[in-house]
């Protein structure tokens, strides 16, 4: 009986459980892929994927001309022409010789070309995406803490306008706060959008991130304070030196819950007209009429966003862990 | 006689929870003395000995500790802590710092000691409780007694003028008592001012120069210790010591 049951676990521990586990995913995911694909059918729409690469990276060609009959000379990246009376006649800067070099070319020839990349309208709205995130966390970070701090206060006074803001920011929807934080502050303390944005995206979040760090520095052990106070450090120096490093390593994953929230909570800055990788995404919509691709696209930049944020925090984790 | 290093009179202490702790608890100890505590669970020995280094105040009565009036209002507790070395019952070592930054971080911080001076004092007092093979250890990979050797290293290092020990052995397994004990008993012989609330019997007869008996937040009774367990005069005292053996 013991024996039977023990075999039993295991299996269901190691091997077939997974193994069916996956093929039980696989059908569901291509059952599910095909339904959608099926229905999909029925509306009339074009794919139209091949553009999709132009939207992200699209590589350019500019065309040079000759404008003065002469000898064409290339110094590996500009290229000019030796005019009669021996005078250079620049042609570009940076460009391919098309033909060899001193070769007779007349006017209007076609002599040189240069191929560039250009990052393409959703790579841009990305960028600026990863821009905002970038800048709202590191605020968001700043404030957590020192309003976490506050809401632990001796001072009656810093409790209760941490309390005070953390309240406002959990009890209004973040839509709501960029459109204040953009009409209404924008105007009076004459920020940009992009200022807007971020302040909006920090001032939310480091509402969330105030109430983590103060749950992560309860979380620390009374006696940790009392042998650091009984060394003789003071309240800062215990804050600095004992509690906030436990704390805040306590606090390292749900802190990476926050920012990978405020990096989707992003898309909602593009409605005071910062073009983010939602808005950029509208925009490439409106000209090419690729409703579906695009926003597929744009959910699977996302993503690559986000799942390189939470790679990165468990890799300091890991990091952290080792350093006990 | 000469002004005892700690003069406590008639200290009351009621805490927000409405436990009256300390009804009028005094103590003198004497510079170099060396006075164990003990008395039953909630008897308030633990809150007696925390008012010595001012991790809890007084509701009233007279507290000096070397010549500093602790009762003074706007008291700033600093000063008479890096004066006063306190051991806890679960020792409350930083987890996050090895067994050297323990010991050198107060002194680096409230000393103003440079690294390498404060990691020659830390080297010092390590290999003097046994531990100056373990200056790279974290605590999680020490065992209770080697804990509470490294949290008396780290009290001493401020250079006290008085240790406190707030039950250091109880929350040992029984073999490593003894080590931790041995460290206090070579501290006593230094001439080290030593209060201590303990329920180590054998180490109060030993080593100290007075036993105070606390019930219900008072001091009921204090003897050297060979009239304190030879004749003890309260009928508390006779039962408690009884209940010991
Ligand atoms: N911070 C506090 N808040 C409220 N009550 C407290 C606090 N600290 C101690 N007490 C209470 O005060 C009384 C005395 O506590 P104290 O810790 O001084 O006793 P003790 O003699 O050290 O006991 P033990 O041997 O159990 O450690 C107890 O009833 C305890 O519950
Ligand atoms: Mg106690």
């Amino acid at each position: 009986m013991e024996t039977g049951g023990k075999i039993r676990t295991a299996m269901q521990g190691s091997l077939s459980s997974r193994l069916l586990g996956n093929i039980l995913f696989a059908l569901v995911i291509i059952g599910v892929g095909t339904l959608i694909f099926a229905s999909s059918r029925r509306i009339e729409y074009v794919w139209r994927w091949e553009r999709v690469p132009d939207y992200i990276i699209s590589s350019v060609r500019e065309n040079f001309n000759a404008r003065a009959n002469g000898i064409l000379i290339s110094d590996g990246d500009a290229v000019y022409i030796i005019k009669s009376d021996g005078k250079k006649e620049l042609v570009s800067e940076k460009a391919k010789l098309l033909m060899s070099e001193g070769s007779q070319v007349l006017v209007g020839d076609l002599v040189a070309v240069n191929k560039s990349l250009r990052l393409g309208p959703l790579t841009k709205g990305l960028l600026i995406t990863l821009e905002i995130s970038f800048f709202s966390i590191i605020i968001a970070v700043f404030i957590g803490i020192i309003t976490g701090l506050m809401r632990i206060s001796p001072v009656y006074v810093f409790r209760k306008l941490a309390l005070t803001y953390v309240e406002i920011v959990r009890g209004t929807p973040l839509l709501v706060q960029i459109f204040i934080l953009y009409f209404f502050f924008g105007k009076i303390f004459n920020m940009g959008q992009f200022a807007s944005g971020v302040a909006a995206l920090a001032i939310f979040t480091g509402a969330y991130i105030a109430e983590i760090v103060r749950a992560g520095i309860q979380s620390v052990h009374k006696g940790q304070t009392e042998a650091a106070r009984s060394l003789g450090l003071n309240y800062i120096q215990t804050m600095q030196h004992i509690i906030l490093p436990q704390a805040l390593r306590r606090t390292l994953p749900p802190m990476a819950g926050q920012f990978i929230s405020l990096i989707k909570d992003s898309s909602l800055v593009s409605v005071i007209a910062i073009t983010d990788l939602t808005k950029a995404g509208r925009e490439v919509i409106s000209a090419t009429f690729s409703t579906f691709e695009v926003w597929f696209t744009v959910a699977a930049m996302y993503l690559i966003l986000t799942s390189s944020m939470s790679y990165l925090i468990s890799r300091f984790e890991l990091h952290m862990a080792k350093a006990d | 006689m000469e002004t005892p290093i700690i003069f406590a009179d008639n200290i009351h202490k009621r805490f927000i929870s409405g436990v009256h702790a300390l009804r009028g608890a005094s103590l003198s100890v004497s510079q170099g003395e060396v006075v164990v505590i003990i008395g039953p669970s909630g008897s308030g020995k633990s809150t007696l000995l925390r008012m010595f280094n001012m991790l809890e105040t007084p509701d009233s009565g007279t507290l000096i500790i070397d010549e500093m009036n602790l009762t003074t209002p706007h008291f700033n507790p600093n000063k008479l802590r890096s004066e006063v070395g306190m051991v806890f019952q679960q020792f409350n070592l930083f987890p996050h710092k090895n067994t050297m930054d323990n010991v050198t971080l107060a002194i680096r911080l409230v000393r103003k000691m440079s690294k390498g001076q404060a990691e020659d004092t830390a080297k010092i007092l390590l290999e003097k409780v046994g531990l100056g093979d373990k200056l790279a250890a974290y605590p999680s990979h020490l065992s209770g007694g080697q804990q509470q050797r490294v949290a008396i290293a780290r009290a001493l290092a401020m250079k006290p003028k008085i240790m406190l020990f707030d039950e250091p052995t109880s929350a040992l397994d029984p073999e490593m008592i003894g080590e931790v004990l041995d460290v206090m008993r070579n501290l006593a012989a230094d001439g080290m001012t030593m209060v201590v609330v303990t329920h180590e019997m054998g180490f109060a007869r030993e080593a100290a120069d007075r036993i105070v008996f606390m019930d219900e937040g008072i001091i009921i009774e204090e003897n050297a210790p060979r009239e304190f367990f030879n004749n003890p005069a309260h009928e508390r005292l006779k039962q408690f010591l009884n209940q010991l053996l």
